[in-house]
């Protein structure tokens, strides 16, 4: 060959590179490892790929590895609640290899994966523990899909998402065994802690001076538990904690201080050898909050009307309420007495209080009340038990007041007058519109007013004996009174007794 | 003779002319840079021990966001900017300070993190745009990556990037990533890269 085409042959040697299959693996030092199974996240948040977890660890083997048995695996999974890689800390990391004997912990998740098999891709990113410290040491991410691996003449193309995933998986134990050849893993067995406190409960978060605190720990420890565990609640205050029912559990129980504030807590843990004693101090490891001041609270009354420093309302009270509070609201309680103070309405709910609620003045059993005063009280309680309460007297007033129309002579003149004989409407009246016509229903006249008693002078020569009249009365909180087609006789007549008659009832004609 | 001679040098940079024009990155000169800004005025090099929480997707998925969590977990300790804590200390520092899953953790809780897991920052992420690319094959992603100081709870640095797979391309198929985890993996390299020329990590 000409010198001057001597490249030709490594171009295309460059590409078909990727075409080429992959070289056999050169096998590893017998490297010890555990194969946590492969999350997929494309089944489930938690979904694990059995299937590729079996065939990455046969390819592992063909590279030289010693892959733990997968059984082992599943078992000390179970025993330590680690579902899947995402759930392996350096601690279990730890206690995995020095259970299995390992040197490095794999943990995997797939990142891509086709369901098209004509369109394959597949992507998994590997996570490589060390088994001494616990530590991940190196990581891999390998991902492709078909029209990535695309060669001249389509020469070793992947055809399948079997293959792809084969090649990919092929890829990410060269990598591996390249990062592990020659380099031991890095890490030392003896640093980390030979501890994990996997729960450190406080009941309750908040409490008042005084009140029991108690605390649940589970620790999780490479060799034997501690042989004592003590929590530190002050600067001079250590509480001992006693052994629970299961081994790693302890609790012990302790009355709040007086002093008000987050009180964070710490642990001490003691191992007891023959020759001297291990210990370790857990710092801030949870914290509880003492408070003994109640919230504060107040309650405004929306679309009612104040009557005499009393809110009233006809079809609903909107009730706003405002508290300032320094540990979260746990429960508060509705409760409406009548004024024998018995109880007719109740109710309690936890968790926040809302900042708005309506009352549409029924009782426990959704009846309407009665119309009149009622007390109204709102309680609260915060998470530490600290309660605060506001009562209002409340009026319901579903109805306006009944008016009276009559007639009255002064010295010639007739008047028509109209009264509130509760005398109510001195404060509670709006308006009210009157409308007169006569026998044969011609109108006399027409008036509007705010305020009762009022005197309506009627035309002079007027020569029947009665009037026909419709009267509208509106009170403030917008209830309606009207007297439609009344007749109202002349002073003097035998039936001039002004009637109070409201609208008859549908049932009456019966 | 001249003429001779400058045939044989034609000849010579021949080959070498067209192996940069087929192995040179060529979307390499056209792509922007990822948008950095550095927010506070704390050195970055004291940032040693670093955690990823779970990203935040837009569309609401959270197996997309663990995803690029993952793939950018993977990219971090291969780029060794940081020293980074193992997924389940993060997850078992949850569970045991009831945090709820996907809850970004506030001050109190950061500062409880370093307490107890002796990490200097976290790294949040979100994903804002995740659709297939309108140009060709492959997909768009925009994200916004943000280191967090424990201490404070401030950001430290906040990045933006939009990657399509086509922005990778090299000449022909060469470099087009059509995959979502090759993107972010792509994505996640070039953020860090970015990362250490501004001089984070590397303690």
């Amino acid at each position: 060959m000409p010198r001057k085409f001597a490249y030709i042959p490594f171009l295309i040697f460059l590409t078909l590179c990727p075409a080429l299959p992959a070289a056999g693996p050169a096998v590893a030092a017998r490297l010890r490892l555990a194969l946590i199974p492969i999350s997929d996240l494309s089944i489930n948040y938690n979904g694990i790929d059995l299937e590729t977890t079996q065939q990455f660890e046969q390819i592992l083997k063909q590279f030289g590895y010693e892959p733990a048995v997968e059984k082992e695996v599943r078992k000390f999974m179970a025993a330590n609640r680690v579902f899947d890689c995402s759930r392996l800390n350096a601690f279990t990391a730890r206690k995995l290899g020095r259970e299995l004997d390992c040197e490095l912990i794999l943990g995997a998740t797939i990142t891509d994966i086709s369901t098209n098999d004509r369109k394959p891709d597949f992507g998994l990113a590997l996570n490589i523990f060390s088994a001494a410290s616990g530590e991940i040491v190196w990581s891999l991410h390998e991902s492709s899909a078909r029209t990535e691996e695309t060669t001249l003449l389509a020469i070793g193309e992947p055809r399948s998402q079997v293959e792809l995933k084969q090649r990919i998986l092929i890829r990410l134990a060269t990598r591996l065994q390249k990062l592990t050849s020659g380099n031991p893993p890095p890490g030392n067995r003896t640093t980390g802690k030979p501890y994990e406190i996997e729960e450190f409960l406080v009941k309750p978060s908040y409490a008042r001076s005084g009140t029991p605190v108690e605390t649940t720990i589970r620790i999780d420890t490479l060799d034997s538990p501690p042989d004592r565990v003590t929590v530190i609640t002050g600067p001079d205050r250590e509480l001992i904690l006693k052994p629970g029912r299961r081994p790693g559990e302890f609790g012990g129980r302790w009355s709040a201080p007086a002093l008000e504030g987050r009180h964070p807590l710490s642990l001490r843990l003691i191992w007891k050898r023959t020759d001297k004693q291990l210990v370790y101090i857990e710092k801030q490891l949870a914290s509880y909050q003492v408070c003994n001041t109640p919230p504060r609270l107040s309650v405004e009354f929306r679309q009612a009307r104040e009557m005499d420093g009393i809110p009233v309302f006809n079809k609903q009270v909107v009730l706003i309420s405002h508290y300032s509070h320094k540990v979260p609201i746990s429960r508060w309680q509705v409760q409406v007495t009548n004024r024998k103070n018995t109880s007719i309405f109740k109710e309690t709910y936890s968790g926040r209080l809302p900042n708005r609620m309506a009352w549409r003045g029924w009782d426990s059993r959704h009846n309407l009340l009665p119309d009149g005063r009622y007390i109204f009280t709102l309680r609260i309680w915060d998470a530490a038990g600290n309660q605060a309460e506001v009562s209002r007297t409340i009026a319901i007033q579903r109805k306006c007041p009944p008016l009276t129309v009559k007639t009255i002579r002064k010295e010639r003149q007739i008047f028509l007058q109209i009264e509130d004989p509760a005398q109510t409407g001195k404060t509670m009246l709006q308006a009210w519109h009157l409308n007169l016509y006569s026998p044969t229903g011609n109108e006399i006249l027409s008036r509007s007013g705010t305020e009762l008693p009022a005197e309506i002078e009627l035309p002079q020569g007027y020569k029947s004996n009665f009037v026909r009249c419709e009267l509208e009365a509106r009170d403030q909180i917008g209830n309606l009174f009207t007297l439609s087609d009344e007749r109202i006789y002349m002073p003097g007549h035998d039936l001039d007794v002004a009637r109070q008659k409201t609208r008859k009832k549908w049932s009456e004609d019966f | 003779m001249p003429r001779a001679g400058l045939s044989c040098h034609r000849h010579k940079f021949l080959p070498t002319l067209l192996l940069l024009f087929l192995f040179l990155p060529g979307g390499c000169g056209g792509r922007p840079a990822p948008i950095t800004k550095t927010l506070t005025a704390e050195p970055p090099a004291r940032i040693c021990r670093v955690a990823v929480l779970p990203f935040s997707c837009s569309n609401g998925d959270p197996r997309l966001g663990l995803k690029a969590e993952r793939i950018f977990f993977s990219e971090l300790v291969q780029a060794h900017l940081f020293r980074v804590l193992p997924e389940g200390d993060i997850e078992l520092f949850f569970y045991r300070n009831r945090i709820l899953p996907g809850t970004a953790p506030g001050t109190d809780e950061l500062r409880a993190m370093r307490e107890q897991l002796e990490i200097d920052a976290v790294i949040t992420g979100r994903i804002n745009t995740i659709e297939r690319s309108p140009n060709g094959p492959g997909y768009l992603i925009s994200l916004e990556l943000d280191l967090v100081d424990t201490v404070s709870g401030e950001k430290i640095a906040a990045t933006f990037l939009r990657r399509q797979g086509s922005d990778y391309r090299k000449i022909l198929h060469f470099g087009l990533i059509t995959t979502v985890s090759g993107l972010l993996q792509q994505m996640a390299r070039d953020i860090f890269q970015q990362w250490r020329l501004r001089g984070y990590g590397g303690c």
